[in-house]
């Protein structure tokens, strides 16, 4: 793992936006990272705390985001983009919400998920 | 457009769960009347009149409760209603509002965590009617407000989040419109638009935080219609209150098909304590709303602006 990877790993939950819990500074910077920050976001998708866990679940949407198209006050250049970008994050159907079990099978699904997209 | 729902409240504020219509009506006939009520000769039928007015999920929670209580109808009655009113001092809101064109429903839930970040987590959600125009694309957009209850003022926005403040309402009474409110964007890395060719900044929440397993945009095309939405989860570990008006729109015709407002106050941060939630639907937006919506597109130059790059 990078070091700017484990860093912001590291503070994943740090300065979330009162206006967006779900939203950190290391959400922000793990999306611009791209797919090499997807393998290590697997550790904290399976955290005990919820808010943890949503705070990674966001970051790889927002990566996931990225790869379709998305800009940050601009959306989606179009439909099928977001589309495309739910196709993917149903894919694997992972929630931040879910038991145990539920987040260990998603997880595995991301990780064949990111086989495939890093080929 | 407003007068029209205000002579319709049941329209215009939607449907009250019963639950929360039992303390209205405590603190509405107060003491004397619950006395009055106790001394009725025909206690039973009093009760079955509160079921038109509190409705029957209420009267059941009375009747659960009355079997705990003492054999007193007033001490019953009172002690039952108090009960409801402890309940719902931290509440979801979850209650649908008739709207101009359409409705909302909320579906947001209290996040109460002692010692860190309290809130509310979940969607609102709107779906046109058929009195609404047809639109290939309905979304939502918020302004928003944070009061900081420690100091009594608005919360100050820094770093990248500086544009928050920067484009707040300013205080015009003969307007009407409040202090502190912004649309709820995300402006770090954003950029005022310096030429014509540059891209609008979005109002649209979705454009921000598209949220896309628990959210999406709407659309209206004669009797097929899809609702739009967004999730959202704001809250603090700080004492404060937050502020919301939530607009649907349609994005190519710029029509308006309601508002739905709503917040709630972090009373007592330590101790996890949201309250005083609120929701009630709308026409249209309110004079606050639409000048914070005038200074986004000011504040960033936005095509129509009066600072929008000439070339």
């Amino acid at each position: 793992m990078d070091d700017d990877v484990r860093r912001a790993i590291a503070a994943l939950d740090d300065g979330a936006d009162p206006m967006h819990l779900d939203q950190t500074p290391a959400v922000r910077e793990l999306v611009g990272m791209g797919l090499r920050a997807v393998e290590p976001l697997t550790t904290p998708l399976l955290a005990d705390e919820q808010d943890t866990r949503l705070h990674a679940q966001r970051a790889w949407e927002g990566i996931v985001y990225a790869r379709h198209g998305f800009v940050s006050g601009q959306g989606f250049p179009d439909d099928a983009a977001e589309s495309a970008a739910v196709a993917d994050l149903s894919a694997v159907g992972y929630s931040f919400e879910d038991g145990r079990a539920e987040r260990e099978a998603a997880v595995r699904r991301l990780s064949e998920w990111l086989a495939r997209a890093e080929r | 457009m407003h007068e029209r729902l205000g002579k319709n409240p049941e329209r215009d504020e939607g449907v009250t769960p019963a639950e929360t219509r039992a303390p209205a009506l405590a603190s509405s006939i107060g003491n004397r009347a619950m006395t009055r009520l106790a001394r009725e000769p025909a206690p039973r039928a009093a009760l079955a009149g509160l079921a038109s007015v509190i409705g029957n999920r209420a009267m059941a929670h009375l009747a659960r409760e009355r079997d705990r209580l003492p054999p007193s109808p007033a001490l019953a009655l009172r002690t039952s209603l108090r009960t409801a009113e402890r309940q719902i001092l931290s509440r979801d809101l979850m209650k649908h509002h008739y709207v101009w064109k359409g409705k909302f429903q909320m579906n947001m839930k209290t996040q109460k965590n002692p010692g860190a970040k309290s809130g509310l987590m979940g969607t609102v959600t709107f779906k046109p009617d058929q009195t609404g125009g047809d639109s290939t694309k309905i979304r939502l957009f918020q302004a928003v407000r944070l009061e900081d209850l420690t100091t009594n003022k608005e919360y100050v926005w820094t770093g990248a989040d500086a544009p928050r403040t920067a484009m707040q309402t300013a205080a015009d009474a003969k307007k009407g419109i409040d202090p502190g409110w912004w649309i709820d964007i995300n402006p770090a890395g954003l950029s005022k638009r310096t030429k014509k060719s540059d891209p609008r900044i979005s109002s649209y929440y979705r454009d921000y935080w598209p949220n896309a397993a628990n959210s999406k945009d709407g659309s209206k095309k004669g009797t097929s219609i899809a609702e739009a939405s967004l999730w959202d989860y704001p809250g603090w570990n700080q004492n404060c209150r937050f502020s919301f008006e939530t607009v649907a729109k349609a994005v190519d015709t710029g029509e308006i098909y309601g508002t739905v407002q709503w917040g709630f106050t972090i009373s007592d941060a330590a101790k996890g304590v949201v309250d005083n939630e609120y929701e009630r639907g709308r026409g249209g937006p309110t004079a606050t709303t639409r000048q914070a919506l005038k200074n986004l597109n000011e504040y960033y130059g936005n095509p129509g602006a009066s600072t929008a790059p000439k070339k």
